[in-house]
């Protein structure tokens, strides 16, 4: 899954290395809210889900560790 | 607030478009992402095609154009209007009231009410409460609700978040007394501590336009605008509309011992269309009832979006049949609205396109 994430990190953000970075991805504006839109339509298209309004909060996006946590709750 | 308002009805509807279309794929290039990127995105949020006025084109025009439209027409009398609410955020000046302008340019006489009010995404709902609230008075038996932004003109070119989302245009609306037993509910809530949301943050008199206002930045996700441009910030404005918009109609269901199959349609604001989609999926409500196709046929037009939705999805039909609606508008300030009515038999319901 950490896999699948990171790759759709670095489609919409080509010049970060997603893979050794472990690094806040909201509080240090690595995403702006944009990002996390597009992010959030390929999740749903990899992964086959929905992701409610409620969960769309920059706090569920903030690492790869929390996106994981989040696709987890839904499958 | 919670407000009620009896024998008021919306009796026609029209909204006035530029002619001018401007393509997402032909503006990619000015923007700070890849082709690919920025595609992706367009197809999520509805970015394709806007209309856009030129650089000459003012609110007053379009609703002039609009207005002598409806006296050409026989459509409306201009000796039975009573007053005009302009709801805009795009005056033509500071000073004098642009609803004032409209009055002379269409020689209105001085009897008739002219108010400016600045509002935006709900503006349409706080075009209506105001215009019920003429209406109580027995000289007041018609009202015209102009809705009319120009808000192209003041976003940034190099600005992918927001100028692809951001359309013109204007709608008028005729609001007048009825003597059927029309009862109509309005919600209203403002919270202006969140007032930097979405905003234009110089240009205005509390930091005047000078050379440094007008020049472009470039901010860390790759977007350019300067401060006499419009700001957007996103995640604020998601997360106030599907917390603060199911909030309301719950509330709304509550009051008047409703659900929401009492409605045969929601015409919300139209912000883009991953908002609509997920919003219309926490209310549990069916696509075809939201129509969300507003910003990728015409772009967001902030308070014209809703009765424009009304043209565009209902239009003739409208005038033959009667719905039960939720109106929506919820944004800038920030302020929400839901305003519970019918939709009965209008005399119009139609779009014309803006022609000079």
């Amino acid at each position: 899954m950490e896999n699948k994430i990171i790759k759709i990190l670095k489609n919409t953000k080509p010049n970060i290395n997603f893979s050794k970075n472990k690094k806040k991805l909201i509080k240090e504006s690595i995403l702006d809210s944009f990002d996390i839109v597009t992010i959030i339509s390929e999740i749903e298209k990899e992964f086959n889900i929905s992701i409610k309004a409620n969960d769309i909060a920059a706090k569920n996006f903030d690492s790869i560790s929390k996106i994981i946590k989040l696709i987890k709750k839904y499958n | 607030m919670k407000l009620k308002f009896y024998n008021k009805k919306i009796t026609g509807i029209i909204s006035i478009l530029p002619k001018n279309k401007v393509y997402f794929k032909n503006e990619m290039n000015n923007y700070n992402f890849s082709k690919k990127q920025s595609l992706k995105l367009a197809k999520i949020m509805g970015y394709s095609s806007r209309r856009v006025v030129n650089e000459k084109t003012s609110v007053s025009d379009l609703c002039v154009f609009g207005l002598n439209y409806l006296f050409k027409k026989k459509l409306i009398k201009k000796d039975k209007i009573d007053a005009l609410v302009l709801v805009t955020q795009s005056p033509d000046y500071f000073l004098p009231p642009t609803s004032n302008v409209i009055s002379g340019k269409i020689n209105l006489r001085p009897d008739v009410i002219c108010l400016d009010i600045n509002q935006g995404c709900a503006g349409y709902e706080v075009g209506l409460i105001q215009a019920f609230m003429l209406l109580e008075q027995k000289n007041i038996s018609k009202v015209l609700v102009l809705n009319a932004d120009v808000l192209s003109k003041k976003v940034s070119i190099k600005d992918r978040n927001s100028r692809p989302l951001i359309g013109d245009g204007a709608t008028i609306t005729i609001v007048e007394k009825s003597k059927a037993n029309e009862k109509i509910n309005a919600y209203i809530k403002m919270d202006g501590k969140k007032y930097d949301s979405l905003i234009i943050p110089a240009g205005g008199f509390k930091q005047q336009s000078n050379s440094s206002t007008k020049k472009l930045k470039k901010d860390k996700f790759g977007n350019s605008r300067s401060l006499e441009h419009l700001l957007m910030k996103g995640d604020d404005i998601f997360n106030f509309v599907v917390t603060k918009v199911p909030e309301m109609l719950n509330e709304i269901y509550k009051d008047l011992k409703i659900k929401k199959e009492y409605f045969d349609y929601f015409f919300f604001h139209q912000p883009n269309k991953f908002i609509l989609e997920k919003l219309a999926n926490k209310i549990e409500i069916a696509n075809s009832k939201l129509p969300s196709n507003i910003v990728e046929n015409f772009g967001n037009g902030s308070g014209i979006t809703v009765p424009l939705n009304i043209c565009f999805n209902l239009g003739s039909k409208a005038t033959k049949k009667e719905y039960k609606v939720c109106l929506g508008g919820f944004g800038v300030g920030l302020t929400w609205s839901i305003i519970v009515c019918n939709i009965k038999k209008l005399s119009f319901c139609k779009i014309i396109e803006f022609k000079k």
